[in-house]
């Protein structure tokens, strides 16, 4: 909004088209990003978000149209051109280099100073990387390797790495952040917004989220996109979160957008009972969950949650402790076993635990269970693409078919297929997803709370690592919480009787 | 500083601007390249271009000396090809798992001399045997990968040192010839009714591993774990397991090509197979398997054994000497990853 009408935008794109064989991602997309303005950029799943991002920092080229910067056209071939040319972009999945050090992530590409004669001169290096650090209150340090840093600190690390572009550039930087918040937690992303409204002073900046609450705190403008094309451009000054998913999606905000409507009792017979369950970051921890109970865990990072649900799926091993299932052992000592004995798990890391990008969306459904879709052990190549079909349009994914590789859906549609492929098990009792909606758009996470009540109806017990308060408190009928690695409290919540923000934050700090 | 150079300006700004009767022009020839690349995706998804490369090969060199290639060079095209070609579906199985075998040759060299050995000292138990140890040896050497987190090539490589010690050792650093159970191995090179048996054999073992690896759930973890090892561990697939199988059945057809190669010569030395190390490779990549694993697998190795056969063939067709061949495949498997590599996964962060 604070741009002068005599300035040229940063970015203008005109009637930019790309698509994918028969999908179109983008169609004739016409939009202007300002000098110092947030432009918000929501739409479902699939709508072309981050097709249209990756076009503007050159990561993809368009097949037609024009693209402007700074009032001169220009085509990026390559992404370290649109770097050069001030535009950085922070990526929905994450794409730092795992083994090398934070400072050489942040400089990766746009070196200048910190290397000479081709070696990094590593104190200019670690100097520079600190105060880009500094710039987001990253408490990290340029010399630690990235991959031992938890999501939510790499998640920074980009960020910083995407400022690191407008140093030393004559222009104003355009950043594009593509679902920066959705791995972020509210503290996190206060810092984040507190960062980018220092930025936008000399900066543009493109933020795309699914929460459209931030959209409407953060930004200046929002284009709205629906299936490849910018539908509406909305001044968040005058507009609110239905109507927003209004234009979304073309239809209302169905009322009860947790689905409280599909909850049902659960029955009053044990199916998991953890004994005094020990394991890396939690200790002692006892829990009953019966048939068609849905049980949210709450917890901040390193409340050892995350790690629970993995002891419980074998991915990690146990200390001590029991666990049975319908009064049976489970041997914990493997995801194969805990696989054998019914239970599923939803990583939280999709493109890194969940999606086996090289192989198919039919793969991937029925990796987990091949007898689905074998017979001794010989797979069908009918029956899976029956199955894989089956699950694509029960869960409105939206994907050119059962033999689309994984890589070129949706992030949000990939986070559907690797559900179904623990729906599609013929006895599954124990799911456990550790927060099952990350970067889902509003439709898809009500979507997915409808399928959460379904399978509880039919007997599934779930553990659900809630992303939100709110998803944890409305989805569930009880809610745990968890603080440095000990069950904190437990409320029983029921229409009507739901436990309090408040009484939850006070048990998970 | 950019220059301005750096910002290149839109060819499609011209295009764009043109009046609107242009634009059916450039929309049909838009239509006729994507029916040529359509047929280019076709032959390079069904992985069909290294058949029309060995079908190539022949013609070419038939042209190029229509006397040399007869029915008769064709059947020794496949008796030479046989033990390359089981040396190459074992190491399209590791590479599928994105392994790297780099004992494949080493260790056929270790098994043909124990198999001489053991022809002339034991019997017939030997053929069993030595298959046996060829298991034994890959499933440990997949072990030891997983268990120890050591990354293959470090494995292997040692691996190979290791066998080829024990081989100079067990065949006296000299070679070892066959005095008795010849027959044994031989009926490898026979050709009943005009067919080659050892091509015959080799097409059925190639096709069942095919099959394997396409068609059935086992088959399969092999390509998932390839393509992302941590997804297919969090989807309940014992990793290790699955490793040490495909290792192992690696070391199984590393066995067989021992037993073709002992057929084939009746001698043993500890480094009889040592120079099929890098054509199994390019065997694989020009087959079209990638070398990052995930992707390709035996179906397609077939060819690419073929082609490298031929090349052999071909080389010494042309008058090629010997010494230069290794230079020729080290070439080829550089010039065919370099072709088949997915730039676009390594450049572009998504
Ligand atoms: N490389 C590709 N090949 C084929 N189809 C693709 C490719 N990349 C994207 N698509 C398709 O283009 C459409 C738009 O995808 P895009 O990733 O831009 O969606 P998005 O709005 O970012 O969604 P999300 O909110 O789930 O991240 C989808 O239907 C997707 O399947
Ligand atoms: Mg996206």
């Amino acid at each position: 909004m604070a741009q002068t009408s005599t300035e040229a935008p940063a970015l203008r794109l005109t009637d930019v088209s790309k698509s994918f064989g028969v999908v179109n991602a983008l169609t004739k997309v016409s939009l202007e990003i300002r000098p110092r303005e947030v432009v918000g950029l929501i739409g479902e799943n699939g709508a072309g978000k981050s097709s249209l991002l990756k076009i503007l920092s050159g990561n993809q080229t368009a097949d037609s149209g024009t693209m402007e910067l700074r009032g001169r056209p220009v085509t990026f071939s390559s992404i370290s051109q649109a770097m050069s040319n001030g535009v950085a972009m922070v990526y929905q999945e994450q794409s730092l280099l795992p083994n090398v050090s934070v400072a050489e992530n942040i400089l990766l590409g746009n070196e200048r100073g910190a290397v000479r004669d081709g070696f990094y001169r590593w104190k200019q290096m670690h100097r520079t990387a600190q105060r880009h650090l500094d710039e987001v209150k990253s408490g990290v340090s340029p010399s630690d390797i990235t991959d031992t840093l938890p999501f939510a600190q790499r998640q920074m690390v980009e960020v910083a790495k995407a400022l690191a572009t407008g140093d030393g550039s004559p222009y104003d930087p355009v950043i594009l952040l593509d679902e920066p918040t959705s791995v972020l937690e509210s503290g996190d992303i206060e810092t984040l917004f507190s960062v980018i409204r220092r930025v936008k002073e000399h900066a543009s900046i493109v933020f795309v989220s699914h929460r459209l609450e931030e959209v409407l705190e953060i930004c200046d403008r929002v284009y709205v996109m629906r299936d490849g094309e910018v539908v509406a451009e909305v001044d968040p000054a005058e507009a609110d979160v239905d109507q927003l998913f209004r234009l979304m999606v073309g239809r209302d905000l169905t009322s009860g957008y947790f689905r409280e409507d599909l909850s049902t009792e659960p029955t009053p017979d044990v199916r998991l009972a953890i004994e005094s369950l020990t394991g890396p970051g939690f200790s002692d921890v006892s829990l009953g969950i019966n048939r068609g109970e849905i049980v949210s865990i709450l917890g901040v990072q390193d409340s050892g949650r995350e790690n629970l649900g993995r002891v419980l799926f074998g991915a990690l091993p146990a200390a001590h402790g029991s666990v049975r299932i319908d009064g049976e052992r489970v041997g914990l000592r493997s995801t194969r076993d805990a696989v054998a004995r019914g239970i599923g798990y939803l990583p939280s890391e999709r493109k890194i635990d969940g999606a086996i990008m090289g192989m198919s969306v039919a793969d991937n459904m029925t990796l987990a269970h091949p007898d689905v879709v074998s017979t001794l052990g010989v797979m069908r190549s009918r029956r899976v693409r029956e199955v894989a079909d089956e699950w694509i349009r029960r869960l409105a994914i939206k994907t050119s078919g059962p033999a689309a590789e994984m890589v070129n859906l949706s992030g949000g549609n990939q986070q559907k297929v690797v559900l179904a492929k623990w729906m599609l098990a013929p006895d599954l009792r124990v799911l456990i997803l550790d927060t099952p909606t990350r970067g889902l758009d509003v439709g898809a996470k009500s979507e997915v709370y409808a399928i959460l009540h379904g399978l509880a109806a039919k007997g599934v017990s779930i553990i659900l690592l809630a992303d939100s308060l709110e998803e944890g408190i409305y989805v569930s009928h009880r809610v745990i919480t968890m603080a440095d690695g000990k069950v904190t409290g437990e409320f029983t919540s029921r229409p009507g009787n739901r436990p309090s923000r408040t009484s939850l934050i006070e048990r998970m700090l | 500083m950019p220059t301005s150079s750096e910002v290149t300006p839109v060819v499609e700004v011209e295009k764009g601007r043109r009046p609107a009767g242009s634009t059916t022009r450039s929309a049909k020839r838009g239509e006729r390249k994507g029916a040529a690349a359509r047929v280019l995706g076709f032959v390079n998804q069904k992985g069909l271009t290294p058949a029309i490369v060995v079908v190539l090969m022949i013609v070419v060199f038939w042209a190029m000396n229509p006397s040399g290639v007869t029915l008769n060079t064709l059947s020794t095209l496949f008796d030479q090809s046989a033990a390359l070609l089981m040396l190459a579906l074992a190491q399209s199985l590791v590479v599928l798992m994105g392994r790297i075998d780099l004992a494949n040759s080493a260790l056929a060299s270790f098994l043909c001399v124990l198999l001489v050995i053991w022809l002339n000292t034991l019997g017939p138990i030997a053929i069993p045997l030595v298959l046996l140890l060829g298991v034994a040896i890959g499933a440990l050497q997949g072990w030891v990968h997983m268990y120890f987190q050591i990354p293959s090539f470090v494995v292997t490589l040692a691996v190979s040192g290791i066998v080829g010690g024990a081989g100079l050792i067990a065949s006296g650093a000299s070679a070892v010839s066959l005095i008795q159970n010849f027959e044994l191995v031989q009926w490898f090179y026979e050709s009943p009714g005009g067919i080659p048996l050892a091509f015959v054999i080799g097409a059925a073992i190639a096709a069942v591993l095919a099959f394997f690896v396409a068609k059935t759930a086992r088959g399969r973890t092999l390509k998932a774990i390839g393509s992302n090892q941590r997804a297919t561990a969090y989807s309940g697939i014992r990793t290790t397991v699955t490793v040490v199988l495909g290792f192992a059945l690696a070391g199984l057809l590393i066995g067989i090509a021992a037993i073709m190669t002992v057929g084939q010569l009746g001698t043993a030395s500890s480094g009889i197979a040592n120079s099929l190390l890098l054509p199994s490779i390019a065997a694989v990549v020009v087959g079209g398997t990638a070398i990052s694993g995930g992707t390709g697998g035996p179906g397609r190795i077939v060819f690419g054994a073929l082609i490298i056969a031929l090349l052999r063939i071909g080389l010494d067709i042309i008058g090629v000497p010997q010494e230069f061949q290794p230079i020729v495949y080290g070439v080829i498997v550089i010039a065919a990853i370099a072709i088949t590599v997915n730039r676009s996964r390594t450049l572009s962060v998504v």
